[in-house]
């Protein structure tokens, strides 16, 4: 057949408006978006919400939620809005800080304190070092103090004096003398208050010699006795110089730890930090004495100072909550183990970390303890150990600060061991099916501790109450980015952007992010052109806007088509070839373009060559759909004898990988018209797959696959007869783009909804398919009938052939 | 009364035994603005190195009680180490004062040899350690005396320097009284500290010198008064105590009116003492003309 035939196909070619569902701007329910109130509904996440309800109320342990959906589908701004409105129905967690452990330094202790106390206790700590720093020198300066270690003083020196004294008035009656020296003590022989010369004294007499000599060494022993008592005149010494500090002190501090152990009665591990300072104040008095501006620079770099020494007594919040009006929700972006647990910071001492109880920082988890926090599960997988202490920490019911090198043991330095803290909060972790599908199978902790799973839909269903809804969603994220208001119009065309993404007119896509990236691209088309509102023009700007920046490749692709470099017919009629539909994916921009298959036929043993896999250039799913095809050509027309034929299919020109079984229909056709030897119109291009009974099947990326057919007839002009012939569940799927809607108007262009494989051969052939009879023969000139007839034919030559040669099948049974 | 003396070399005698920079602190109390020359002292005892020439002498260590033969080589060593820590303690701390001072070495009789030095300045301080020497405070020295025969003004400054609260002036009525209350205004507007004036003499003579001192303008920061008869100056240091001064400037007369009584004030007392010396004119300043 050819382009004389008479045959008119039973299929009807789609009007415009089948293939496109608008969006009424009269039913959103405003004029632009400055009037819609921003709602925190989750709109037609319903599975997703009832699964973060149950998540976030139910109690126990391992209740914690992870959130899947496809990125960009704004699930954690759905999420934290989810989780702000429930956490605001709660009360505050209380305050956690950290204070000095007087017992083990080492070991900072954790308080817990009801909201907004923790900063009080601090302050107040604070104070009482103020009060103390102003009270503590006064006492000591006072009158009474004073005349009391000067008392004391004057003990210990008159103690020594007199002893010296009365070893001095000794040592000169017996004719000697006591003489400093820049050691000690010397003993020498004096006469008349002058140490006797050498010569002299080897003039006296030999016994006065050795009296002197005996005298020396009984009074050298004496003073030997007073030199080794002195360290225990001097320990007894400071002993009653601290009695009387603390004597001195005990009035001035009690007064003042006794004011705030009774404003913190209620919380009896504060009153016992209380008592324990009290007594280290005691003990430590003198700190408080030395002025503040005392010690030099060595002093500060050894931490040796008097600020260094009273931080002791501070307070260190490490969770405040005091401005919180309902639980934390914590939403951490960089979930690093030390961003997660806390760490604790260093300062460098000649050359060595040094650290207290002050420097502990908080992390997430305790931030948001008591309420939630909200973490993006690839990111925190990304983090070394911090997985890993997440999990630890959820399992023991408590954050323990420890640093990494302390986990990996990769430094012996002494750090500290803070208390740890006792955790009461929800973990949602946002991220990807795929994520949660390979934590489930190959992290045993996983289902433990992540028990509920919120599952965000991809699409929501287009009705008119979730559009109104949807609607107002993209309103708030224009105002919430700060965006000019769209116009009713606008909003309309975005939601129809949105089905076209979504691939569906019937549905909507929840990848908002996308949606909201093109708002902001009309935004600033819109302040380009000196607008105040955002129209449906900015809307279909940014969209072309969006595709010119993309192009680049398809128009190459394009360019080469229209100049005969890709070898493309868009009329007249060829045997074994057709035009097959294919996409191509750069990025977030696909296009579709259009590829010839060819078809050969030849004498043969029923094999079909798909010379894509043969050269490995086609993947899985193509080679399954060459399959079925060729299944469906047996089926079909060779039950009864054997299929005598070899066939091969050729994506032509393609030297790239290619999969997907969306061109199993075209390659089906091509393959029947080899065989029938009638000719494809060229005219028309063909996209779908095809089951083994000849049923057409629905394939993805239909509206580009068109739209990719149709640029490359609109470039060498517009004829009547050209069109896509489609799968007719397809149909709810096509959002075409106007210009291809204008041609169908225009009857420029046709698309056509086949349900068969033989309504596409008719359509592609001009000529009737064929029904088979009740023998299982199909008309002589019918497609299918040719078809048969040929297969029926290249059987006949096989056994001859085979008889030529004595390798004929019915003379091996004969035998 | 309005002598305001003027300091242009002062002498710095460290204690050797145990140099404290307590004294070198007081030096920005006594001089104020005034940029004097500044020259330390270190004294070799030959007395103490006579005694190492001696074959029957023993020393006892003090720190570890051990019982050492004197030889001449050591204690020179000794010495030579006293001088260069004496000396970097004056230099470390006249850098403050962008000061560059000369440090003189003598070797005699401590006490000789202190009286000679003194005749060239104006200001002679001697630094003492009590506290930490105890009896072997300048080797045991006594240098109190030497208030009766020097000029001009020697301070010993204890190393308890910055603890006080007042300046104490005794004031007996003389032209070095009168002296005596220049140099204490002065210590006290440098120190920003109030004076405690105690008066010794007779009760009529008290009367007058508190009206006249404290009708005379440049008396403003005397806050107490105290009156003390002249053979009762034992008392002083209970006055001085009570007044917590951080030095008391006192006539250097009054130690030959009462021998011993600046060492027994330096025996009793933690804080400084400033003895001003009879002449109206210092040797420094003759030597000058």
């Amino acid at each position: 057949m050819n382009e004389t035939s008479t045959y008119r196909p039973v299929v009807e070619a789609l009007s415009a408006e089948q293939t496109y569902r608008e969006c009424s701007a009269s039913a959103l329910g405003f004029a632009t978006t400055a009037d819609v109130v921003r709602s925190g509904t989750i709109v037609g996440q319903e599975r997703a919400r009832r699964a973060l309800e149950m998540g976030t109320r139910i109690r126990g342990t391992g209740f914690n939620l992870y959130v899947l959906g496809p990125p960009g589908s704004s699930r954690h701004e759905m999420v934290r809005q989810f989780l702000r409105d429930e956490a605001a129905q709660r009360q505050p967690a209380d305050d956690w800080c950290y204070v000095y452990n007087f017992d083990d330094p080492r070991k900072p202790q954790g308080l817990s304190l009801p909201p907004g106390r923790g900063t009080r206790l601090s302050i107040d700590m604070r104070q009482l070092v103020d009060d103390l720093s102003a009270s503590l020198p006064a006492a000591f300066e006072s009158d009474s103090y004073r005349n009391r270690i000067t008392e004391i003083e004057q003990d210990f020196q008159r103690r020594g004096r007199e002893e010296l004294e009365a070893l001095q008035k000794e040592a000169e009656q017996q004719g000697m003398g006591l003489l400093p020296t820049p050691q000690g003590f010397a003993i020498a022989p004096v006469r008349e208050g002058e140490v006797i010369a050498e010569e002299d004294f080897q003039k006296w007499p030999k016994a006065d010699q050795e009296k002197a000599r005996a005298s020396i060494e009984a009074l050298s022993a004496k003073l030997r006795k007073h030199f080794e008592n002195m360290p225990m005149w001097q320990k007894e010494h400071r002993r009653r110089v601290r009695e009387l500090d603390r004597e001195t002190a005990l009035l001035a501090v009690t007064a003042l730890i006794r004011e705030l152990s009774e404003k913190y009665e209620d919380l009896a591990r504060v009153v016992e930090h209380l008592d324990r300072v009290q007594t280290d104040i005691l003990e430590n008095v003198r700190h408080f004495l030395t002025p503040e501006s005392e010690g030099d620079g060595m002093a500060e770099q050894m931490g040796m100072t008097r600020e260094h020494w009273l931080r002791r007594y501070q307070v260190n919040v490490l969770v405040d909550n005091r401005r919180l009006s309902g639980a934390p929700v914590v939403y951490e972006s960089n979930p690093t183990h030390d961003n997660l647990v806390g760490r604790i910071e260093h300062v460098t001492r000649f050359g060595t970390l040094s650290t207290d109880f002050s420097m502990i920082l908080p992390g997430a988890l305790q931030t948001a303890n008591g309420g939630f926090l909200v973490l993006d599960a690839e990111r925190l997988l990304q983090q070394p150990m911090a997985w890993e202490s997440l999990k630890r920490s959820l399992y023991g019911g408590a954050v323990r600060i420890e640093s990494l090198a302390q986990i990996l043991g990769v430094i012996s330095t002494e750090g500290l061991d803070p208390d740890p803290m006792p955790l009461d909060v929800k973990i949602v972790l946002v991220g990807t099916r795929m994520l949660y599908y390979l934590l489930c199978e190959y992290d045993l902790d996983f289902p433990e501790l992540f028990k509920v799973a919120a599952d965000f839909e991809d699409h929501i269903d287009r009705n008119p109450a979730n559009t109104r809804l949807y609607a107002a969603m993209l309103g708030g994220i224009a105002q919430a980015r700060g965006l000019l208001a769209l116009d009713a119009g606008a909003i309309a065309r975005v939601i129809e952007y949105s089905a076209r993404i979504s691939e569906d007119s019937t549905r909507l896509t929840t990848r908002l992010r996308n949606l909201g990236d093109l708002m902001c691209e009309a935004d600033y088309q819109c302040r380009q052109r000196a607008g105040s509102v955002i129209s449906v023009a900015d809307i279909t700007s940014a969209i072309n806007a969006r595709i010119t920046r993309m192009d680049r490749v398809r128009s190459n692709i394009y360019e080469a088509i229209e100049r005969g470099e890709i070898l493309i017919d868009t009329e007249g009629f060829k045997v074994g070839q057709i035009n097959a539909l294919s996409v191509m994916q750069l990025g977030d921009f696909s296009f579709g373009q259009p590829s010839r298959i060819t078809a050969t036929v030849r004498v043969g043993e029923g094999d079909v060559i798909d010379v894509e896999r043969e050269v490995e250039l086609g993947g899985a799913i193509h080679s399954k759909g060459v399959l079925i095809l060729s299944s469906f050509v047996g089926a079909r027309y060779a039950r009864t004898s054997p299929l005598s034929v070899q066939s091969s299919l050729v994506f032509e020109q393609h030297y790239g990988g290619i999969d997907g079984d969306s061109a199993s229909m075209a390659e089906l056709c091509a393959l029947l018209s080899a065989l029938a030897e009638l000719p494809i119109n060229q005219a028309l291009a063909v996209t779908g797959s095809v089951n083994q009974l000849g049923r057409a099947q629905t394939i993805g990326a239909v509206n580009e696959k068109i739209e990719g057919f149709f640029d490359v007839c609109k470039r060498r002009g517009l004829c009547q007869g050209q069109g896509v012939i489609i799968p007719a569940e397809n149909v709810p799927h096509l959002m075409l783009d106007d210009r291809v809607r204008a041609a169908i108007r225009q009857h420029q262009f046709a698309i056509y909804p086949v349900r068969t494989v033989d309504e596409a051969l008719s359509l592609l052939m001009g000529v009737d398919a064929g029904t088979v009879d009740a023998e299982g023969v199909y008309p002589a000139n019918s497609i299918n009938g040719r078809v048969q007839q040929a297969l029926a034919e290249l059987a006949d030559k096989r056994q001859e052939f085979s008889k030529g040669s004595g390798d004929d099948g019915s003379e091996s049974d004969q035998a | 009364m309005k002598i305001r003396p003027r300091t242009r070399r002062v002498l710095i005698a460290l204690d050797p035994a145990a140099p404290t920079s307590a004294t070198l602190d007081a030096l920005a109390g006594l001089v104020g603005a005034e940029r004097p020359e500044i020259c330390g002292l270190f004294i070799e005892d030959v007395t103490l190195l006579g005694l190492s020439s001696l074959s029957v002498v023993r020393e006892v260590a003090l720190d570890t009680g051990a019982e050492n033969v004197m030889d001449t080589a050591r204690l020179e060593r000794q010495m030579h180490a006293q001088r260069v820590r004496v000396e970097r303690m004056l230099t470390g701390a006249m850098s403050r004062f962008s000061v560059q001072p000369e440090f003189k070495v003598t070797r005699g009789r401590v006490r000789d040899e202190l009286r000679r030095e003194a005749q060239s300045a104006d200001l002679v301080v001697v630094g003492r350690s009590p506290r930490q020497a105890g009896a072997r405070c300048w080797m045991g020295i006594r240098l109190g005396s030497l208030a009766a025969e020097i000029n001009g003004i020697l301070a010993f400054v204890q190393d308890a320097w910055l603890t006080g609260k007042s300046v104490a002036l005794v004031y007996d009525g003389t032209e070095c009284a009168s002296r005596c209350l220049a140099l204490a205004q002065r210590i006290a507007a440098n120190e920003n500290l109030p004076m405690v004036a105690v008066l010794v003499g007779n009760p009529r003579d008290c009367s007058r010198w508190h009206a006249a001192l404290g009708s005379d303008s440049a008396a403003p920061r005397v806050r107490q008064w105290h009156g003390i008869e002249a053979p009762r100056l034992g008392d002083l240091p209970d006055v001085v105590r009570a007044a917590n001064a951080r030095v008391i400037v006192l006539p250097g007369h009054l130690e030959k009116q009462r021998p011993e009584l600046i060492e027994s004030l330096l025996r009793q007392l933690e804080c400084s003492i400033v003895a001003v010396g009879e002449g109206p004119e210092t040797a420094a300043t003759a030597h000058r003309k």
